[in-house]
């Protein structure tokens, strides 16, 4: 059976912002603005492209021809300069511009008869990149790129808008169906929300005491596209805390991810549930296809390499993690956090969750890390958090101005605050620059 | 980050082809089809190069895939980085240590040594 071929474009929302600004100013007499949007391409197998949006350059006003045949014309100084930059720096490019309407929009007759041949050009420059030609409108987008090292023009089947909230635009044959009962009660998330729950790809890493609980809401709440991971079989052991596993799955050794799968699937049986019995860095194009990760693993140096992989592909993390402590004159703490982790705003190490002495005492102990103390409720409550943040950063429901990224969990006293120190967090991530998502380029010395 | 010139230019000494990219605030230099020790299986392979403090260590050479026939070590490390996946084996270094790129890049390829 033929496979579907997947283009996703991702823009952060700060560059996303940035375009939309630039493009709304008025020219002296051009009727439309133009910029170029730098690209670069994680090819994930060869049905799926993740294309993300490295940088915008607006084209200088001095670089615009007086056509008033045309919304803009831009001259051949601005197009060489673009394709001296796609040589230098081994980033694609998109021609962007604006149609100053609502909903969805497609290219006029002049963009089909003059914007392929600048793709090709940018193209020509670099037949590795991602080139094409990316059209606006108030909060829809219309993107043919080419991602091949033949040229050839294909629509993108998705463009995200990387943020909080998020914004999706899907694209291609997606009948409408009338609203479900199922979901009925929770039409306040949006008239798009179960839509939206239907379509994102949401990836679960880790199917533990935090992961199943995750895996079991998710369900319920309609999402439909589950890429998830655990290389682990269940053991007595986990039965206090693993949700929808069950005492006879014990004896058989069933593997975390069946266990995840059937509760899944006996909530929402028309959900596909994408299954990796391994290590998510065995099956990296997996991952790289999720739009959505949430993290339940459990070690820093796990959590480290999640994060780094997620943000190559402007994937937006959840994590989640809980640890019993013994202090002593008190006794046992139940610590945990739950951390979002959105690309070009601070990572975890920018919020010094994840520091090089963590990793160190980490390093030093491996081996002996035993069973540590876990136990299903503040699993639970972290999980829940978890999936509000989920659903609010794909439907925005709850109109957050900034999304709380760092909230942690005192297990003895129920409560759930933000991190104390997030003022003090640098306002973009400068671990993970947002020019350096992609394929890793490395530079010859 | 940056680094020495010079030192640079004397890692290149043993690695031509020398390249570098950043990820999570990293600098990683890849040794393209670098020629292990005698006895090693196979004979070449890319080789990752961090020389700063990473994952609870000073510094960490990661291997494309873990090599045979060299002395017991402990290959505790199986990580992505930079969209691949690397192995590694545990090898301490003192803190404060002031080694050019090359000789921290040979410390940690002694080992590989018979």
């Amino acid at each position: 059976m033929k496979k579907d071929k997947h283009i996703i474009l991702k823009i952060p929302k700060s560059t996303y912002e940035l375009i939309k600004k630039d493009l709304d100013r008025s020219h002296p007499f051009a009727f439309e603005r133009v910029g170029f949007l730098s690209t670069k391409m994680t090819r994930a197998d060869e049905d799926f492209v993740v294309v993300t949006a490295t940088g915008y350059t607006p084209i200088e006003d001095d670089d615009y021809i007086d056509d008033e045949e045309v919304g803009a014309k831009i001259n051949e100084h601005s197009i060489h300069q673009a394709m001296r930059k796609i040589l230098s720096s081994q980033h694609g490019c998109l021609h962007v511009h604006l149609h100053k309407h609502k909903g969805p929009t497609h290219p006029s007759f002049t963009d089909l008869s003059s914007l392929p041949q600048v793709a090709k050009a940018f193209h020509n420059a670099n037949p590795e990149t991602a080139c094409g030609y990316l059209i606006l409108s108030e909060d829809s987008f219309f993107c043919n790129m080419s991602v091949t090292s033949e040229f050839k023009l294909s629509p993108v089947s998705q463009v995200s808008v990387v943020g909080s909230p998020m914004a999706f635009s899907f694209f291609g044959k997606y009948p409408h169906r009338k609203s479900e009962i199922t979901f009925d009660r929770q039409s306040f998330l949006g008239e798009q929300s179960q839509t939206l729950f239907r379509k994102v790809r949401i990836g679960l890493v880790g199917l533990g005491g935090g992961g199943s609980h995750v895996a079991q809401q998710l369900a319920h709440l309609g999402f439909a596209n589950f890429t998830i991971f655990d290389h682990d079989h269940i053991e007595e052991s986990n039965l206090n805390r693993l949700i929808g596993a069950w005492y006879s799955d014990i004896k058989i050794k069933l593997k975390k991810t069946a266990i995840a799968e059937r509760m899944i699937k006996k909530v929402h049986p028309k959900a596909t549930v994408n299954s990796y019995q391994c290590r998510w860095q065995d099956d990296l194009s997996a991952l790289q296809k999720c739009d959505i990760v949430v993290s339940s693993v459990d070690s820093y140096l796990e959590r480290s390499q999640l994060e780094a992989a997620c943000r190559a592909v402007l994937t937006p993390m959840i994590d989640i993690g809980m640890d019993v402590h013994n202090i002593p004159d008190f006794g046992n703490a139940i610590a945990g956090q739950v951390i979002l982790s959105m690309p070009g705003q601070a990572c975890m190490r920018c919020m010094k969750f994840l520091t090089e002495e963590k990793l160190k005492i980490e390093a030093n102990r491996y081996g002996n890390t035993g069973g540590r103390p876990q136990v299903v409720w503040p699993n639970g409550v972290l999980a829940s958090t978890a999936v509000g943040i989920t659903v609010d950063l794909i439907t925005g429901w709850a109109n957050k101005k900034n999304a709380e990224t760092y909230l942690c969990y005192d297990g003895n006293s129920g409560h759930i605050s933000g991190y104390l120190g997030a003022e003090y967090w640098p306002k973009s991530c400068h671990h993970f620059l947002l020019e350096n998502t992609g394929s890793a380029i490395f530079k010859k010395l | 980050m940056t680094f020495d010139p010079t030192q640079i230019d004397e890692l290149k000494m043993v690695s031509p082809d020398l390249s570098i990219a950043e990820e999570g605030g990293h600098t990683f230099f890849l040794l393209k089809n670098y020629k292990l020790p005698n006895g090693c299986v196979p004979e070449r392979m890319d080789l990752l190069f961090c020389p700063t403090p990473i994952n609870g260590y000073e510094s960490i050479l990661y291997f494309a895939q873990q090599p045979k026939g060299i002395p017991t070590l402990n290959w505790n490390g199986r990580v992505t980085l930079v969209g691949k996946n690397w192995f590694s084996f545990s090898w301490g270094i003192a803190q404060g240590r002031t080694d050019s790129l090359l000789q921290r890049f040979m410390i940690h390829i002694n080992p590989l040594i018979r």
